[in-house]
């Protein structure tokens, strides 16, 4: 008759190993969620702050000497010569009037209302940093011509992002630092569940190395599948969010919650190993 | 084989469990150990079989003095004790097979070395045919006889035996302690705790009394 072959020494399948592994599965997907949430941010301000970066507007009033047409052409002149201005648009009054809609409201704008003239740039990197020359260069040519770089509302934007991705830092820490001390009791409950098999181990004679290898096999493998199934699980939600949010279909943001299932890994490895040398020195 | 000097134990100040035992048991003997629920059997067996360390006094075990031992060097005397317990302490989840032959795999022997010695062991016990049955399938007396076998395997120079009976009834009691004077005869030490008086007046072997901290030798 032929035996079986030998059996892990620690049952696959218990009730410990499978509240471990749900435990594992939830705090993996958590931080994983937590992970995606902080990149989304994240994104999202470096979008908005790309996109309030990437435009400026020159407005052109009347003038004594001046009307606002004449000084237009000069200021496209100016615009076109100017270093670092990528392209220059006039604004055309149905541009104008779909501006004002929001506020006025659809068919308010009526033909006698006084409406500047407004140029649209798209400036380059370094032209933000010399938005000044550009003024001062638009003003000579075109005394009721002024640049607007959107300063103000851009520096609110910067603060208002740099706060959110302190926020979702903030989450992230609280999120790990939450997946650490439960994983930590479910790894604890889970040896403690195992406890007996580690007396009667200890007891015929293996040496701790021998104990604590089995078990460190045991709750590694454990806790690596289902912190796996956990992170699979929030980069399908993503995936599948990515239809109303593209940022999120994101190849590079879905390789950021690979160290998830590893930490955990990592994690379950160092408790076990402690837990199961600890209490084989309390054992004698 | 075991020599024990002037050994206490107490878990706090107040009521020491044992207090200044001294005996010298000698390789190849039958010792029961007997007293009163509570009055420290299993806590001498425990430091016998290197469980427990003692508050006070020397351990001696097959000439080497316990205390002395590295922690390393603690698994090779542990091998050459066997132990069974009042509540068996069969692994659920290994069948007996698995369960008895552990002692050789924790040694790092391969299967194929094994195998006919533990299924004659199994027949000799009484459990070949339920070699591949789950503990829990078991009844008392075959779980406590598998626990035996798991004793003996590995062929202990010593088994040290907490109430084996304490689970079965009387009869399988009674082959239980028959089984382990065969190995006595084979040159085993034993050592039987137990409470019953049935125990050790049905076989006569010296007693080693434990009765407020204090051993007492009777024949």
């Amino acid at each position: 008759m032929s035996q079986p072959a030998a059996k892990n020494i620690l049952p696959r399948a218990n009730m410990a190993g499978a509240s471990l592994g749900a435990v594992t599965m939830v705090m993996s997907f958590l931080a994983c969620l937590a992970i995606g949430a902080a990149l989304l941010v994240s994104i999202s301000a470096d979008h908005w702050l790309a996109r309030a970066t990437s435009a400026m507007t020159v407005q052109i009033s009347d003038t004594d000497a001046m009307t606002a047409d004449d000084q237009r052409v000069a200021v496209m002149r100016e615009l076109m010569r100017f270093p670092g201005v990528l392209a220059a648009r006039p604004l055309t009054s149905n541009d104008m009037i779909e501006l004002l809609e929001p506020w006025l409201g659809t068919g308010n704008v009526s033909d006698d209302l006084p409406l500047p003239v407004l140029i649209e740039i798209t400036p380059d990197a370094k032209l933000q940093a010399n938005a000044e020359a550009l003024d001062i260069a638009l003003r000579s040519v075109a005394p009721g011509a002024r640049l607007d770089t959107h300063g103000r509302w851009r520096e609110t934007l910067t603060q208002t992002t740099t706060i959110l991705r302190v926020f979702a830092g903030l989450v992230l820490l609280m999120v790990a630092l939450a997946s650490i001390t439960v994983l930590i009791f479910a790894i604890r409950a889970g040896l403690m569940a195992n406890a007996e098999i580690l007396q009667v181990l200890h007891q015929i004679g293996a040496h701790d190395r021998f104990i604590s290898w089995h078990f460190e096999q045991h709750f590694l493998r454990l806790t690596f599948i289902w912190a796996v199934l956990g992170a699979v699980l929030a980069g399908s939600l993503f995936m599948a969010l990515g239809e109303v949010m593209a940022e999120l279909q994101n190849y590079q943001m879905l390789m950021w919650l690979v160290p998830v299932p590893l930490g955990f890994s990592v994690l379950g490895w160092i408790v076990t190993r402690r837990h199961v040398l600890r209490s084989l020195t309390n054992l004698m | 084989m075991i020599r024990l000097e002037n050994i206490s134990l107490s878990y706090d100040t107040k009521t020491p469990i044992l207090s200044d035992v001294s005996i010298h048991i000698e390789a190849g003997s039958f010792h029961f150990i007997s007293g009163n629920s509570g009055a420290g059997k299993t806590s001498l067996l425990k430091l016998i079989f290197l469980a427990q360390r003692p508050s006070a006094g020397e351990i001696f075990l097959f000439g080497q003095q316990v205390s002395a031992l590295k922690r390393h060097e603690l698994p090779d005397i542990r091998r050459r004790i066997g132990v069974v317990f009042q509540d068996f302490r069969l692994i659920d989840h290994l069948d007996i097979y698995q369960n008895v032959t552990l002692p050789l795999r924790v040694a790092g022997q391969r299967e194929v070395s094994y195998r006919e010695n533990a299924r004659e062991l199994l027949d000799w016990v009484g459990l070949g045919e339920r070699m591949h049955a789950l503990p829990a399938t078991l009844s008392g007396g075959e779980k406590q006889r598998a626990a035996i076998a798991r004793a003996v395997i590995a062929r202990p120079h010593l088994i040290v035996a907490d109430e084996p009976t304490g689970n079965v009834d009387s009869e399988i009691g009674d082959r239980l302690l028959r089984l382990l004077e065969e190995l006595n005869k084979m040159g085993t030490t034993v050592m039987v705790a137990t409470h019953d008086q049935h125990i050790w007046r049905s076989f006569a072997h010296p007693r080693l009394h434990l009765s407020q901290g204090r051993l007492e030798l009777l024949r």
